[in-house]
């Protein structure tokens, strides 16, 4: 159990550039969040904060209740675990076992071989288990960078651009883990372009634009803003202009999925 | 990476970013041999303040002092090495001093000068163009390696990796997980590039042709001429082993 909260946050870079201006938003333990947005709209420093490798310039994060000033980014991330959005970007062992334990023997885990063995079937990387992490697939890669967090259980997981350069499989496999993730009790944020993975895997939204929050709230009732989407330059799912046009005004979030959607489809068809 | 920042071009419109980079390269040169051949406070410390007035002019005296700050752990380290073997102020000061002195004749030099104007002006020594751009490349590409740096160890950092941490030659191998991501990927780019060089036809014609050439104005003239002139007084002081106070006596 975490939470998560900012509270009026700013971060400014080291060159004058206003990431944030005064983000305020709270995320409550088990939750699953989409953080959306246009390229440089703060998503990234935004869950940086979040992890503590960046502190606000002005306010506060706080993550149960203790500022981000005061803890240290392993204190936080034994808690709020963070993926990044390129996996090579930590690969440095020579095995994919290896690679997982690292955390573990950082955080000073006793059963480590226990909790590598968990990781690994997690998800689904056994049997490359002494192989090089350079070695394997982007997808694998992504999952590999993934499990390695995973490994020490953080109540929280807070992931880059997952789906960047997966292909249908990939990310099939990915939403699958990550509501995984979030059955066994974690909070799961992630940052995402990708409009129908978003819909598939989280709950809530939150807009960025320019370092504001410019929505947030359910997945559904963000995505059929078409306003809103628009002004952060994000496209909605197609399936929303489409049963916009067929005169639905009331979104539900299985409105935003195949299955819901052709009912109404057909039925509009027969009018 | 705090320290790399003052070897990164930024533009500039200033006396000193306008000069040519050859006699720039000249000067700066100067300087470091002055510095090497002769340890002695009191005319490290008149080098010092020529290059202070170089950065001034520049407007890089911010760039320069932020990487002077990521320096201080060596600094420190030479001083306690000096106070260790010679027990002398004086000489742990000089020898520092000296590192800075050296340091920052780069730093000016690298500050002032665009990569391309430096690639272009070793071609323009005779440098065959092959060699020029691998140069020119390395330099460009440091901001890139040391912002991968930094995201590496943020990486790190997140799955519990704490440098602060541990014994010296702890701290030493917590540098592991971070060095080899970034020559990984720094390999990895060396041969996105030659493949992309390659598809633009980089090395089709052996000879080739410039849009810029860079020309010697009277100013960039005396700083060569001053800088020769420095150089061939410290090689023969040094070979002649000629003392002259407050210099090397």
């Amino acid at each position: 159990m975490v939470e998560i909260e900012a509270k009026d946050v700013w971060y400014s870079y080291r060159h004058g550039i206003d990431a944030l201006r005064g983000v305020s938003l709270k995320i409550e333990s088990g939750e699953r969040v989409a953080i959306m947005g246009e390229n440089g709209a703060g998503k990234t420093t935004l869950i940086k904060l979040f992890n503590g490798l960046l502190k606000p310039t002005k306010g506060e994060v706080l993550i149960d209740k203790i500022s981000t000033r005061n803890i240290s980014v392993a204190q936080i991330s034994r808690k709020v675990g963070m993926v990044f959005q390129k996996p090579e970007n930590q690969f440095f062992a020579e095995t994919v076992e290896e690679e997982i334990a690292f955390g573990l023997r950082n955080f000073g885990f006793k059963d480590i071989s226990k909790r590598v063995d968990e990781a690994l079937a997690f998800a689904s990387l056994e049997r490359y288990r002494g192989k090089s992490p350079f070695s394997l697939s982007g997808g694998e890669k992504k999952r590999l960078a993934i499990a390695t967090v995973m490994a020490w259980e953080p109540d929280a997981l807070l992931i880059d651009e997952p789906t960047i350069g997966q292909d249908l499989s990939q990310k099939v496999h990915l939403a699958t883990f990550l509501r995984d993730i979030s059955s066994r009790g974690k909070t799961v944020v992630i940052i995402t372009h990708d409009v129908d993975f978003a819909a598939e895997t989280c709950e809530r939204a939150v807009l960025l634009s320019k370092g504001v929050v410019v929505g947030d709230g359910k997945i559904e009732q963000i995505f059929s803003n078409l306003e809103l989407m628009e002004s952060a330059s994000l496209l909605p799912p197609m399936i929303v202009p489409l049963l916009r046009r067929l005169g639905v005004k009331e979104f539900t979030k299985g409105l935003l999925g195949i299955d819901e959607a052709e009912k109404l489809i057909v039925q509009a068809a027969k009018r | 990476m705090m320290a790399l920042e003052g070897f990164r071009f930024r533009r500039g419109e200033s006396f000193i970013h306008r000069s040519d980079p050859r006699a720039k390269f000249l000067l700066s040169f100067a300087f470091m041999m002055m510095a090497i051949a002769f340890v002695k406070l009191e005319f490290l410390l008149l080098i010092f303040t020529i290059q202070i007035a170089i950065l001034a002019n520049g407007r890089c005296l911010k760039d320069w002092l932020r990487s002077l700050k990521g320096l201080i752990p060596l600094i420190i380290l030479i001083i306690a090495a000096q106070l260790l073997v010679s027990w002398s102020w004086v000489s742990a000061a000089t020898y520092s001093l000296r590192f800075v002195v050296i340091t920052s004749t780069m730093s000016w030099f690298l500050l002032t000068t665009s990569p391309d104007d430096l690639g272009l002006s070793l071609e323009q020594v005779g440098l065959p163009s092959d060699i020029s751009f691998a140069f020119t490349m390395a330099i460009r590409f440091v901001p890139v390696i040391s912002q991968e740096f930094q995201s590496v160890y943020d990486a790190q950092r997140s799955r519990g990796l704490e440098l602060e941490k541990g014994s010296f030659i702890q701290r030493i191998r917590k540098y592991v997980p971070i060095i080899v991501p970034v020559f990984i990927e720094t390999i990895r780019r060396t041969y996105e590039i030659a493949d992309a060089m390659e598809v633009r036809a980089f090395g089709a014609k052996p000879k080739r042709t410039r849009l810029n050439t860079l020309i010697m104005r009277p100013s960039d003239w005396a700083i060569s001429l001053i800088a020769v002139l420095l150089l061939v007084g410290t090689v023969c002081l040094y070979l002649f082993n000629i003392k002259v106070p407050l210099i090397n006596v």
